[in-house]
């Protein structure tokens, strides 16, 4: 073999790999836990001039299953209120959280837990991850949007609706309707996997019971499989009873607001305008149940961290949040209803007193969920 | 023969490929029987099971017509503007399933421009996923079968023709046989790839074994350790419906080696294409690109005209940058480092064990990246020093995503290694070279683009990685372009991924681009 047969070796290709190797391994060794500091976009260097002059300081580290699009208004608020804390968060899925704060029990990294979920904070808390919260802000959220055992507050509401062609002749009034068969084809949902559509059979489970729960997944199963109208999201689900491929969707009731009102939500947008846009729009939201068990619902929430080593700057990002601004920051963008009183439900949406809240405690919700997941993998819904 | 560390350093490789398997299978074991007949029991599995084959049959079919089509038009045809032909047809390499089953969702979603051509009806269609898999894994067949197609003997048709073969007959019964290790291994690498793809599956809502493992892991909040259960059951099923792709392709390979290029080889020279030949040839490029690299393309620099908070998406698109390259660079340069390693002791040393070692260590080809992951997560979590060690630092991916595409890396240096027989080295030190500068001044550089392609896909494969990313924690607050792209589109905010996609494919065109330039030596 000769030599000459390989002219495309040049000293410059190996000495670029081993440069490469070289850098490669220093990194590999120095991008410890946490080493990107650009990364955490949410750091208080901007601060701003503020009234109230806060002496927390240091790093609140948060765990997020809420759409970061939805944090960032309430992050500039804290960041405004307490400009010496540094808000570092992950984004990410409760599944995993739940995960990371069992492994560091015993060394915890973390101080706050944002679920957007009930389930997840829940969860935590029956887990003995999550510390008692003092009364102080327990006490300002009602009953019923926060923990048994004063583990965690709910932060926003949610319902779960049914959107409806305007159109339709008779319309559904509970959500067991939507099982019968005489809306073959005419359903639209999103796939089985969707957190929230296990949520909502989660609460059906808790409101109806677990047989009437496993009938109506049965019939919605029957009227929905191989008809086209099942998709990965809620936004094409809505989509799909907008524009005639469906009579009837099961939704989070913001879905259908976002639908019709547009996907930002406008903080300043005129109340009388928005409710205009929704009596127009050619779909109707349904709040289900209102003369059996009400209408099923959830919260996001929020709880501390067992063992946090910020408590008093976790303490204080909850503050901000149940703060009557910080509520308009947090449920507005996304235009859930907030969960403190006298906080004004967002432009256009149904407000909440003007529909039946099932009266089934969010305690039970958790509890139910595994039962969820289980009837819908037996059914092998898509 | 002595064993010394270079033989300790294979054994250790090998077992940290082997390591996430074995957690994956104790952990299966160890499950609640309750959990194995729930699972396996119910209605899903045959679901999951019929799916996930289909998906691979599917992609692999729309994988393998894509690269033969354009094999045939690339070397048996010629036209102006070919060598563009080519570049186009690997392009779909530079954007992950991920990213073009996002948007496809999107342009078929409300109020956007393939709305009433598809009306959302992308989603849950196994058809969907076969096709955004196969069209981004055609370039992997097409270079293939290319490359297979070129080295044709032209004696052969004519011997055919001589015969009284018709040209439609002569493809049927000479050239398609002589192709067909070359599909057969293209076909093994799109089902291997869709049998673990996560990404395009789940953002098109259907649902596979690696999709359902996923769904488990997520979804049971109230009791984790279950939920770890019943995902490492559905792992160690998957495992066992990746084995015969992986099996296929590993037996492929090994007769691969004994077919050696014998005599006088004339290849076939390409006919010129007619100007309606040549329209269908650019609509067939198109109908390949335009879905998938030219869809990512188009609709993010659209994207980037509609972005109202462009500047501050730039910034975080950068930062994710940053993040993914640096994990990228050390992944791509363990992976590489530790595919010599394996391979230099295996050569070098001649031993049976060493040898072993090489097809052991790229066992990990068969295991779908979720499943490295899961492993892995199993097995630091419960080592108390590995986890004190690892847990939710960059370092453990880094590792993952080494052990992932380990395969790859051992792939490439090892048929370097082959070009720089031992012989070599032995040659150069009677001419005084001491063994160090043999290996130096000879060997390495003989092996030097193969070392260069290694770390090249290492670095490509590990720039996009998303599923192993969002299994395993993350040092906090950190982000990666696919981490990006990936909770931006769950989320709906089509537009706000554009800057990381840009960001992704242009890192990923230099590369490919490489690739291409090596294939075609």
């Amino acid at each position: 073999m000769n030599l000459t047969r390989h002219p495309d070796v040049r000293p410059s290709t190996l000495s670029l790999f081993l440069l490469l190797l070289l850098l490669g391994l220093s990194t590999a060794c120095s991008s410890d836990k946490g080493s990107d500091p650009t990364s955490t976009s949410d750091t208080s260097q901007q601060a701003t001039t503020s009234g109230e002059q806060s002496t927390l300081s240091g790093k609140v580290v948060v765990l997020c299953s809420r759409d970061e699009k939805f944090m960032t208004g309430l992050w500039s608020l804290v960041r405004e209120r307490h400009p010496g804390l540094e808000v570092v968060v992950s984004y990410g899925k409760d599944a995993g959280f739940l995960d990371r704060l069992r492994v560091e029990r015993d060394a915890p990294r973390v101080d706050l837990f944002l679920s957007k979920s009930s389930a997840g904070v829940e969860s935590a808390a029956n887990d003995g991850l999550l510390q008692p919260l003092p009364t102080s802000l327990l006490e300002r959220v009602p009953e019923r949007f926060r923990s048994a055992k004063g583990r965690w507050i709910g932060l926003s509401a949610r319902a779960r609706i049914v959107v409806a062609r305007r159109m339709l002749a008779s319309k559904p009034i509970s959500v067991l309707d939507l099982a019968d068969s005489k809306w073959r084809g005419r359903v639209a949902r999103t796939v089985a996997t969707n957190s929230s559509f296990v949520g909502g059979i989660t609460s059906l489970i808790a409101d109806q019971g677990e047989t009437a729960t496993a009938g109506f997944l049965a019939g919605l199963h029957a009227n929905t499989e191989g008809t086209g109208n099942i998709y990965p999201k809620h936004t094409p689900t809505v989509a799909a009873v907008s524009e005639g491929r469906a009579d009837l969707a099961l939704v989070n009731h913001y879905y259908f607001y976002r639908s019709v009102l547009g996907k930002e939500a406008q903080a300043d947008a005129d109340p009388t305008e928005a409710e205009r846009t929704v009596a127009e729009a050619p779909i109707v939201a349904i709040y289900p149940d209102a003369d059996g068990t009400g209408v099923a619902w959830n919260v996001s929430g929020g709880g501390l961290v067992s063992g946090a080593a910020n408590l008093d700057g976790a303490q204080a990002v909850l503050d901000v949040l149940l703060s009557s601004e910080g509520q308009q920051a947090y449920a507005w963008t996304n235009r859930e209803y907030p969960v403190v009183d006298g906080v004004a439900t967002p432009p256009g949406v149904t407000p909440a007193d003007q529909f039946k809240w099932s009266a089934t405690p969010l305690s039970k919700l958790a509890e139910q969920q595994p039962k969820a997941v289980e009837m819908i993998q037996a059914l092998g819904m898509n | 023969m002595k064993r010394g560390l270079p033989t300790l350093l294979s054994v250790g490789i090998a077992a940290c490929v082997l390591a996430p398997v074995v957690a994956i299978g104790l952990r299966a074991g160890q499950a609640d029987p309750g959990a194995w007949t729930r699972l396996l029991g119910s209605d899903q599995l045959p679901v999951l099971l019929i799916n996930t084959i289909l998906v691979a049959l599917g992609a692999s079919v729309v994988a393998t017509g894509c690269a033969l089509a354009g094999s045939w038009l690339v070397v048996r045809r010629s036209m102006p503007g070919q060598s563009l032909a080519v570049a186009l047809l690997a392009s779909p390499l530079v954007v992950p399933p991920y990213l073009v089953a996002q948007l496809w969702m999107e342009i078929s979603g409300p109020g956007k421009p393939l709305e009433a051509l598809l009306g959302g009806r992308i989603g849950g269609q196994l058809l969907s996923s076969a096709l955004v898999i196969g069209l981004c894994t055609s370039p992997l067949c097409f270079l293939v079968i290319r490359a297979a197609l070129a080295r044709l003997d032209q004696n052969h048709e004519d011997a055919a023709a001589t015969l009284g073969l018709s040209p439609r007959q002569r493809v049927l019964r000479v050239v398609l046989p002589a192709l067909r290790p070359a599909l057969a291994a293209g076909v093994c690498l799109v089902a291997l790839y869709a049998c673990a793809d996560f990404g395009a599956v789940s953002a098109l809502g259907t649902r596979t074994f690696t999709q359902a493992m996923f769904f488990e892991l997520a979804l049971n909040l109230q009791d984790r350790p279950s939920a770890w259960d019943a995902s490492a059951i559905l792992g160690s099923v998957l495992l066992l419906v990746a084995m015969p792709p992986y099996l296929a392709d590993r037996w492929l390979r090994r007769k691969a080696r004994y077919e050696h290029v014998r005599g006088e080889r004339r290849p076939v020279s390409p006919r010129p294409l007619g100007p309606l030949g040549q329209v269908g040839a650019w609509c067939f490029v198109a109908l390949v690109v335009l879905p998938t690299s030219g869809l990512v393309l188009a609709r993010s620099l659209v994207f980037l005209t509609e972005l109202e908070d462009g500047s501050s998406l730039w910034l975080r698109a950068g930062s994710a940058l940053s993040t993914s390259f640096q994990w990228a660079v050390a992944a791509a340069s363990l992976a590489t480092l530790a595919a010599l390693v394996v391979c230099w002791t295996a050569s070098r040393t001649g031993g049976r064990l060493e040898s072993s070692l090489v097809p052991l260590a790229s066992s990990g080809y068969a295991l779908p990246g979720p499943l490295v992951a899961l492993g892995a997560l199993l097995l630091v979590t419960s080592v108390a020093p590995l986890q004190a060690l690892l847990y939710g630092s960059a370092a453990l991916l880094i590792l993952v995503y080494t052990v992932r595409f380990l395969p790859e890396a051992l792939q490439a240096v090892d048929a370097g290694l082959a070009q720089a027989p031992r012989s070599l080295e032995e040659v150069s030190r009677t001419l005084g070279l001491s063994r160090a500068r043999a290996v130096v001044r000879v060997t390495l550089p003989i092996m030097s683009s193969s070392i260069l392609a290694a770390w090249v896909f290492v670095f490509t494969a590990s720039m996009r990685e998303l599923p192993a990313t969002l299994l395993l924690p993350r040092p906090d607050g950190s982000r990666t372009l696919a981490t990006e792209i990936w909770s931006f589109a769950e989320d709906g905010h089509w537009a706000q991924m554009a800057p990381s996609s840009i960001l992704l494919v242009v890192f990923s065109v230099p590369a490919v681009a490489f690739l291409l330039r090596q294939e075609q030596k």
